[in-house]
């Protein structure tokens, strides 16, 4: 099983147009890179990350990315991972944020830039500098300094113009875009905000996590179930082909290589790359901000162990954990955790 | 005639060594709450590994490990009269004491040592705690922490 997913992502890798590696080109402070294999060290300058690999920062962390056409300014106290999916056909490259912010630069726009995901959104870029900011509660917000962005969730989509923003709450569509400050967002006073917001209502937060959750549920199990339609589809063809050969009628085992095979090896391929997408993310979505939240209130625990708030967080908090392990775990890999 | 010493000697050996576990065990637990109870939360971060599991959450981020050191003491948590009710050395079964979940069955897998031991503790106040740790001549990690339960 593990094989086939990885010879699957191995095509898709093969045929992507926009999964691009990015290499470190500054870096200061506490700063690693972990990469897919799971091997974390410091982050170094040379540095080369591929899909699936990321960095995380410190409190007094600072890496500057470059890929190609865009440079990427990670913050302190940001985890930050490239990651790919297939969208209308190609394979597209994802610059995902779970916590933190991150200043993106764009010296120009090809019309292939990445998506930019954070755990309540994803971004379509059509402008040039923006900063996506990633809180403790997994609420995004996205402000564009130059040119235009696209903000997707829940199914509804904002678009942003030129010193424009908006905050995106996990699990819900995007707010009313409003206009920022002239300086930059102070990240810490942002996410000490979301911070006091959650501890004052933690079950409400978590709730806001299960909602988004779902949405990643139903996603890897839409690309989960044709998968598992499409994949021994795939093998009977296969073996038409090869019984074709055996026949000797090679040029119809060309043809049906061409016409039929490719095609279904490529879409099974895509199916692959997006329930591991969706389920990665999940993953994201689960240990940096469920996982965070349960640990934020851990000492709640030993202060107000009897206290209803922390009662009904724990409850949804058993919620996701029972959802994710249902539904995500069995999709994910020993290199993801 | 050999054969006739070799095995209660083995024997001897055997309730040595475990002996020596037992107290190399002890001692662990002895500095840990230590630690603890003196609130040495950058020194607990220190000697903690990354990854680190916490109940059945897997911390990955430093500042995390080290919040969670200073938040519980902050919060007054303390391992009081810590008694040792059991030790045993990590077997395939033991992410199950955490979690029976593919998580902390891959972290047991990907991320404990060899030679890490799961100790129970039993505080003055009743509860239990667990502790997942690597206890050598020189150096004393922990791996993981669940409870009070």
């Amino acid at each position: 099983m593990r094989s086939c997913v990885l010879a699957a992502l191995f095509l898709a890798a093969a045929l992507a147009a926009g999964a691009v590696p990015a290499g470190v080109a500054y870096t200061e402070g506490q700063a690693s890179v972990r990469f897919k294999s799971g091997t974390v060290r410091d982050a170094a300058i040379g540095d080369i990350l591929n899909t699936g690999d990321g960095v995380r920062t410190g409190a007094n962390g600072f890496v500057e990315l470059e890929q190609r056409g865009v440079t990427l300014r990670i913050d302190p106290g940001t985890v930050f991972t490239l990651m790919e999916k297939e969208q209308k056909g190609r394979t597209t490259g994802v610059l995902s944020l779970v916590l933190g912010s991150v200043k993106f630069r764009y010296d120009k726009l090809t019309g292939q830039e990445p998506l930019i995901q954070t755990a309540s959104c994803i971004a379509g870029v059509r402008g040039t500098e923006l900063t996506v900011y990633a809180g403790v509660d997994g609420s995004a917000l996205i402000v564009v300094e130059k040119g235009a962005v696209e903000v997707e969730a829940e199914g509804a989509t904002v678009a942003l113009a030129p010193e424009e923003a908006v905050e995106v709450r996990p699990g819900q569509p995007p707010g009313a875009k409003f206009r920022p400050p002239r300086e930059r967002i102070d990240y810490r006073s942002w996410n000490d905000e979301k911070l006091r917001a959650l501890m004052a209502d933690p079950a409400a937060a978590m709730q806001d996590v299960l909602q988004q959750l779902e949405f990643y549920i139903r996603k890897t199990e839409e690309a989960w179930s044709l998968h598992q339609e499409f994949s021994p589809r795939l093998q009977r063809e296969r073996e038409a082909r090869r019984e074709l050969i055996q026949a000797g009628r090679t040029g119809e085992a060309q043809a049906m290589d061409r016409d039929i095979i490719f095609p279904l090896s490529l879409e099974t391929a895509n199916l692959v790359l997006n329930y591991r997408y969706y389920s990665v993310a999940a993953l994201s979505l689960r240990r940096f901000v469920g996982g965070r939240m349960y640990l934020l209130q851990k000492a709640e625990q030993i202060r107000h162990p009897g206290s209803p708030a922390l009662a009904s967080f724990l409850e949804r908090y058993r919620s996701m954990l029972s959802l994710f392990e249902e539904h995500i775990a069995p999709r994910l890999l020993e290199v993801d955790i | 005639m050999r054969m006739k010493y070799a095995i209660p000697v083995l024997a001897v050996l055997l309730a040595l060594s475990s002996c020596a576990t037992l107290k190399r065990d002890e001692r662990g637990v002895e500095s840990i709450a230590r630690l603890v109870n003196t609130g040495q939360a950058e020194r607990l971060a220190g000697i903690s590994t990354l990854p680190f599991l916490l109940d059945q959450e897997i911390l990955v981020l430093p500042q995390d490990v080290a919040f969670f050191w200073t938040s519980m003491i902050e919060a007054g948590y303390r391992l009081k009269e810590p008694r040792l009710e059991g030790g045993s050395a990590v077997g395939p079964d033991s992410y199950k004491e955490f979690r029976d979940s593919m998580e902390a069955r891959t972290f047991f897998k990907k991320y404990v040592k060899k030679g890490s031991r799961l100790l129970e503790l039993r505080t003055g106040d009743g509860r239990r705690v667990l502790l997942l740790v690597r206890l050598t001549a020189f150096s004393r990690k922990i791996s993981g922490f669940k409870g009070p339960f």
